[in-house]
Parts: structure tokens; C-alpha cells; sequence
């Protein structure tokens, strides 16, 4: 059997990277948008 | 309430907010248990695929992230035609806010994929059906935040954005069904099928949590960016006198 380890692994940290990223992109907009409001 | 009822209410950005406030901090949290959840389930709590083997537990993310980005984009749809129709504010800013999201999720759609059908089908990518359907709708996500943006007057692009959307909704059924359409290398669908899923229960279990956790971790970032729409909005007001 064939390890696929590096493909299930690769799967995971793009996700966990996209996601997170969009997570820190929408909270700093946020922040943004806040501070110059205030 | 009737469907009327509802969008009138939240036309006010006030009511809204009020909603975020207590809706954001509660998703936050059920996105949170339900992907570490899901995470533990997919690697530690379910078995490899008898014919896939492990390379399976890439379904967890893939095909919640393919749900995902056909719903927004559904809801994206929606809320343009709303806009439209009803100069809904909301609704307007709502498309804007979520395209990024919906983007997201579709890039993650692509590349898990693509990452599931090297080492499955010999190939990185097809130019079959679905997965060339999929990439118009990355497509259509770019083209519409490119479209918003690209005018002066933010009006007139969420004007035409929302044009664009109604028109590549046609896409989303064609995604759809292009399995049972086309002959595909792609599989038909297994869970959103008439009839009982096709899946083992040890395998649905984890999906369903991760696909719980996408759409809980959608709610707070649509929240989250919507609000900043509506703050963005208001100081643009502000700035420019009617």
C-alpha cells in the first residue's frame, strides 16, 4: 500500500491556511473599519 | 413571520447588529467544537476507505468546502436579486461581503481536490464536468469582488456585481447535476441524493461535523464582515453629503 500521507497532510494545512487567513483578513478589516469609525 | 415580514425587519442595519452580536460570539463557538470535532473524527474516529484507503479522510474538508461554496454562492444570488428588486441594503451589502468567503471555500473545493485526485485518478486535474464548472464558479467569485470594486460609485457596482451574479447562477445547477449529466471521472453524489446516502455511518459522522463547522465558521465571518460593511457604509455617508 502506498503512503499518502503528504497529500492528506497537504489537504489539511491548505485548508487550515486559507481559512485562516480569511479569519485574520475579516477580523483586521473589522478593526479597521472600527478604529477609524470611533 | 412570513419571508416579507423578515426582510423588512433586518432592511434596518440596527436590527442586525443586534443580532450579530450575540449570533457571532455563539458561532464562533460552535465552529470551534465542531471542526476540532470533526478533525478528531476524520483522523482518529473513522476508517480508512476499503478501495481509497486513508487518502479518504480528505473527503472531511473537500466536500463540505464544495457544499459550502455552492450555498453562499446560492445565497449571494439570492440576495442580489433582493437588492434589486426591494433596494434592500442588507442584501446589497451582504453579496460583498461574503464573496471572499465563498472564494475561500471554492479554492479549498479545487485544491483538496486536486490533492485527492492525484494519488485516486493520476491526475492533479480534468477537464471534465465538475470540476470545470466548479473553477467558472471560482471564476465568477473573482469576477464579481473585481466588478464591485472596479466602479466609483459603489452603488452603480453592487448594481452590476448583482447582475453578474443572477446571470452565473445558472452554473449552480449545472455543477449540480454535470455527475448525472456528463460522464464524468468525477463520482455522483453520495449524501445530497434522493434517497438514503450511499455513505457508511462512520464516515458521515465526520462529515457532517466538519460541514456543521464550515457553515457555523461562514455564519461568524458573514457576520462579522457584514458588519463591517454597514460601519464602512455609514462613514461613506458621512464623507459625502446627499
Amino acid at each position: 500500500v502506498k503512503d499518502y500521507t503528504a497529500y492528506i497532510a497537504a489537504a489539511y494545512i491548505l485548508t487550515a491556511v486559507v481559512l485562516g487567513a480569511l479569519v485574520l483578513q475579516s477580523l483586521w478589516r473589522a478593526r479597521a473599519a472600527g478604529k477609524d469609525d470611533a | 413571520l412570513n419571508t416579507a415580514a423578515i426582510l423588512s425587519r433586518y432592511a434596518n442595519p440596527g436590527r442586525f447588529l443586534a443580532l450579530a452580536k450575540w449570533l457571532l460570539p455563539v458561532s464562533s463557538g460552535v465552529a470551534a467544537l465542531s471542526l476540532a470535532a470533526g478533525v478528531y473524527a476524520a483522523f482518529f474516529a473513522s476508517p480508512p476507505d476499503y478501495q481509497q484507503g486513508e487518502t479518504v479522510r480528505i473527503m472531511y474538508i473537500h466536500v463540505p468546502a464544495a457544499w459550502m461554496a455552492l450555498f453562499v454562492y446560492s445565497t449571494m444570488a439570492i440576495a442580489a436579486l433582493v437588492g434589486l428588486v426591494w433596494k434592500h441594503v442588507l442584501a446589497e451589502l451582504y453579496a460583498k461581503a461574503v464573496a471572499p468567503v465563498g472564494a475561500a471555500f471554492t479554492f479549498v473545493c479545487l485544491t483538496t481536490g486536486s490533492l485527492w485526485g492525484r494519488p485516486m485518478w493520476g491526475a492533479w486535474w480534468v477537464w471534465d464536468a465538475r470540476l470545470t464548472s466548479v473553477l467558472i464558479l471560482f471564476f465568477l467569485y473573482i469576477g464579481y469582488m473585481a466588478l464591485v470594486d472596479a466602479f466609483d460609485d459603489e452603488q452603480r457596482g453592487l448594481n452590476a456585481g448583482a447582475g453578474l451574479l443572477l446571470i452565473g447562477a445558472v452554473n449552480i445547477p449545472i455543477i449540480k447535476f454535470s455527475v448525472d449529466w456528463f460522464n464524468t471521472l468525477h463520482q455522483p453524489a453520495s449524501i445530497m441524493r434522493l434517497g438514503a446516502p450511499t455513505i457508511d455511518h462512520a464516515m458521515l459522522a465526520p462529515l457532517l461535523l466538519m460541514a456543521l463547522g464550515f457553515n457555523a465558521l461562514f455564519v461568524s465571518l458573514a457576520c462579522l464582515r457584514l458588519r463591517t460593511e454597514i460601519t464602512l457604509r455609514k462613514r461613506r455617508s458621512r464623507e459625502v453629503p446627499a
